[in-house]
């Protein structure tokens, strides 16, 4: 069943490499291609690392801006033999030692496809993965005897991708059990991209971001307030707002809505990433890791408190003035998101320090360009909430690209306004750097310059 | 059943006259056979078939047998012309397919060159549909030898159902191999989504009858087996033959009402596409 490597250059040895596990599903085997439809949403392939401690499934977005990752122990498996014993934690660039194989999500949405069919349909299900080989098996027992089998073939796998997160530093920390958040995101319009998600002293804020909608006025703003019972567990001590994807926030959230399971949610401040696990299950955890909006400097402690002076955008919305009390205050906050920002910008020097560092949560084409110039920030007298004029839900983050370059155009790195995709694909290829997501191993420090900057406004 | 008695007068210059009580079970066959646009209809003392061509390769043919009309006249010996199908099919569903009524149906052909005229009826409520004919073609005949079988296998529908439209569309040829060591059937695919091989093993329970002399593959091409995809849902049993020629013989039997049996035939020839050096 499986094959071997390739024969001619190997000792003549047929059957499985050290690395080759064996496993059996068979009641799990819904929860399994569940998790796989939770990870389709997040990226194109389905990357599997089968270890002697159990099966690893991850799936990173094209973005890097979103990352799943399932654990599997070898109790979450009826059967489970072999594998060798490599670290998970060790981001291993040499593809000789490590166990990580790919394959396409396409091939394997079709193996694991409709789980409520899958509980009915087949009795049990044998993987046999090698790592060393062309391709991976799957056997369904099907009902009546019939067996069907998969052989999928493995994509060329570049060395692991290990985010480094660490839930232990997130600040806060709230324990749904899905069903509320996941029904309060369903309010959201179906081409709601992003969410912004605000802790309270004893609430969640959420509302859609509209950054990235072309016309603000025209789009509905809605904004829903949990409070802090409805969870299990609710330590929010950052108050701040972040904003995040929905399509790999909800895929999570969906999944373990279908086990009934509890979702653990970990963040802090803009820029920093939005954890989300699974913890409650013996035999297997998940994580999902969302990248969310980093903050424009000095103006996170705008946040939901100020109208935004030449905001000339007035809207219907209702003030925020209710659920806002408790945010008002504190110098404290503000040097803690400022400097929670300031370690954002350190970056790459490509950037310009006015404009924002972005996080791109979604297509890099819809992500606009907030470019916001000090001078406008000054005016805009950080910690005072302005009630008389309500800002609109969302909108107090930023100046209408329109009006802001206007102004400013000499400023700006010579881009033309108002959200010019070039821009936005060439933040793509560095933002990525600015995700305290990231591993150091990822730069290329070493790297060799071939042809020096010419331009001489950069610094 | 009005309407059979007004109709009286006109059947002496009918060469064929066909009616009956349920059109839906005639509509539900004829269904399945809407992948090309015209098919030849057969009238004989035996009964009706109905054969549809596809570009040579593929052919599906279904046997009314005459029991199944409540009346069948032929004033020749055998009656035949291409009939648009789709159209007809249209026809006799005018009436939707509401699982409580029954639709009458009547269809009457003048001879060469007539029009069919399709008459429904349903709760005193009359259509009279006219469907254009055209002289019918040469059918080809797969000469299809009983006696020239290697392999014999009925089986149950159902467990063909979920696999059938699930078969990996990437992959231009389905593989019908019949092993004896292990007795099995296999289907298989090769596509984008790898091999894929479903087996059904002899003493399975959906598997009546498995018999073959030898071990044997044979590919036939996906777009074209596909082609039985809804036949394979309205009937419960099959039968899979194949000859020494590597010819498909798909068999499948549709359950009427009163231990009636509809039978729909495919036959599909081996793809040879792939050129072995």
């Amino acid at each position: 069943m499986v094959e071997a490597g390739d024969a001619e250059f190997s000792p003549a040895i047929e059957g499985p490499s050290s690395k080759a596990i064996r496993c059996v599903l068979q009641g799990n085997l819904k929860v399994f291609a569940r998790a796989i439809m939770a990870l389709a949403k997040v990226g194109d392939e389905l990357l599997l690392e089968p270890t002697m401690h159990g099966l690893t499934l991850r799936a990173v977005n094209l973005s890097k801006s979103a990352y799943g990752c399932y654990l599997f122990s070898p109790s979450f498996f009826v059967e489970y033999e072999g594998g060798c014993g490599a670290d998970m934690n060790a981001s291993t660039a040499d593809a000789d030692e490590s166990a990580l194989c790919k394959i396409s999500m396409k091939c394997a949405m079709s193996v694991f496809k409709a789980p409520q069919f899958m509980e009915k349909a087949v009795r049990s299900c044998l993987l046999n993965i090698d790592p060393s080989s062309d391709t991976m098996s799957v056997e369904m027992s099907l009902k009546y005897g019939v067996v069907k089998s998969y052989n999928i073939p493995f994509m060329t796998c570049g060395p692991g991708l290990r985010p480094m997160f660490d839930k232990s530093l997130a600040q806060n920390c709230i324990i749904d059990d899905s069903k509320c958040v996941l029904s309060a995101l369903n309010n959201f319009g179906a081409s709601t991209e992003e969410v912004t998600i605000g802790g309270a002293a004893s609430e969640l804020l959420i509302r859609n971001h509209l950054e990235s909608e072309p016309d603000r006025s025209r789009v509905v703003k809605t904004e829903i307030t949990l409070s802090k019972q409805d969870f299990e567990r609710f330590a929010v001590s950052v108050f701040d707002d972040v904003t995040l994807c929905l399509k790999e926030f909800k895929a999570i959230l969906v999944f373990a809505d279908s086990l009934s399971m509890p979702v653990s949610f970990y963040f802090d401040s803009p820029g920093k990433p939005f954890m989300c696990s699974l913890e409650s299950d013996m035999t297997f955890t998940g994580d999902f890791v969302i990248a969310t909006l980093a903050d424009l400097p000095g103006r996170a402690s705008v946040q939901r408190r100020v109208a935004v002076g030449s905001n000339s955008q007035a809207s219907s919305a209702t003030s925020l003035a209710g659920g806002c009390d408790p945010l008002n205050s504190s110098a404290v906050e503000n040097d803690r998101a400022s400097s929670a920002v300031t370690r954002s910008i350190a970056v790459p020097r490509v950037l310009r320090s006015e404009q924002s560092i972005e996080t791109l949560l979604s297509d890099p084409q819809t992500v606009s360009t907030k470019t916001v110039p000090e001078t406008l920030l000054h005016s805009a007298n950080p910690p005072v909430r302005v009630e008389n004029d309500p800002p609109p839900a969302a909108q107090v983050d930023s100046l209408p690209p329109t009006e802001v370059d206007d102004g400013i155009s000499d400023t700006v790195a010579g881009t033309p306004p108002p959200s010019p995709p070039p821009n936005k694909r060439f933040r793509s290829f560095f933002l990525g750097l600015s995700q305290q997501t990231f591993h150091a191993s990822q730069i290329y420090k070493d790297a060799e310059v071939l042809a020096p900057d010419s331009d001489p406004e950069e610094t | 059943m009005v309407l059979v008695r007004n109709e009286a007068e006109d059947d002496a210059t009918q060469v064929l006259v066909l009616a009956m009580d349920n059109a839906k079970e005639f509509y539900n066959v004829l269904k399945t056979l809407t992948f090309r646009e015209h098919a030849e209809f057969e009238a004989s003392p035996s009964g009706v078939k109905v054969t549809v061509d596809d570009m040579k390769c593929l052919q599906a043919i279904a046997y009314l047998k005459r029991d199944l009309f409540s009346v069948f006249v032929l004033r020749e010996e055998t009656v035949t012309f291409r009939i648009p199908l789709g159209v007809l099919c249209e026809c006799v569903n005018l009436f939707g397919s509401s699982p409580n009524s029954s639709t009458a149906l009547r269809m009457t052909y003048g001879g060469l060159g007539e029009p069919l005229k399709v008459i429904m009826e349903e709760g005193g409520v009359v259509i009279r549909c006219s469907v254009r004919t055209q002289q019918s073609d040469e059918i080809l005949d797969f000469e299809f030898d009983p006696e020239n079988v290697v392999s014999k296998i009925i089986m149950k529908t159902e467990a063909l159902w979920d696999q059938f439209v699930d078969l990996d569309t990437s992959s231009n040829t389905l593989a019908f191999a019949v092993d004896i060591k292990p007795s099995r059937l296999r289907l298989s695919t090769d596509g984008e989504l790898g091999t894929i091989d479903i087996d059904f093993p002899a003493d399975s329970e959906i598997i009546e009858k498995f018999e073959t002399k030898e071990k044997h593959q044979n590919k036939y091409r996906l777009s074209l087996i596909r082609r039985v995809n809804k036949t394979l849902h309205l009937a419960q049993k099959v039968s899979i033959r194949t000859d020494t020629r590597g010819i498909l013989s798909m068999q499948f039997m549709v359950e009427q009402p009163d231990n009636q049996h509809i039978f729909i035939e495919f036959f599909c020839v081996p793809d040879t596409d792939d050129y072995d050096p």
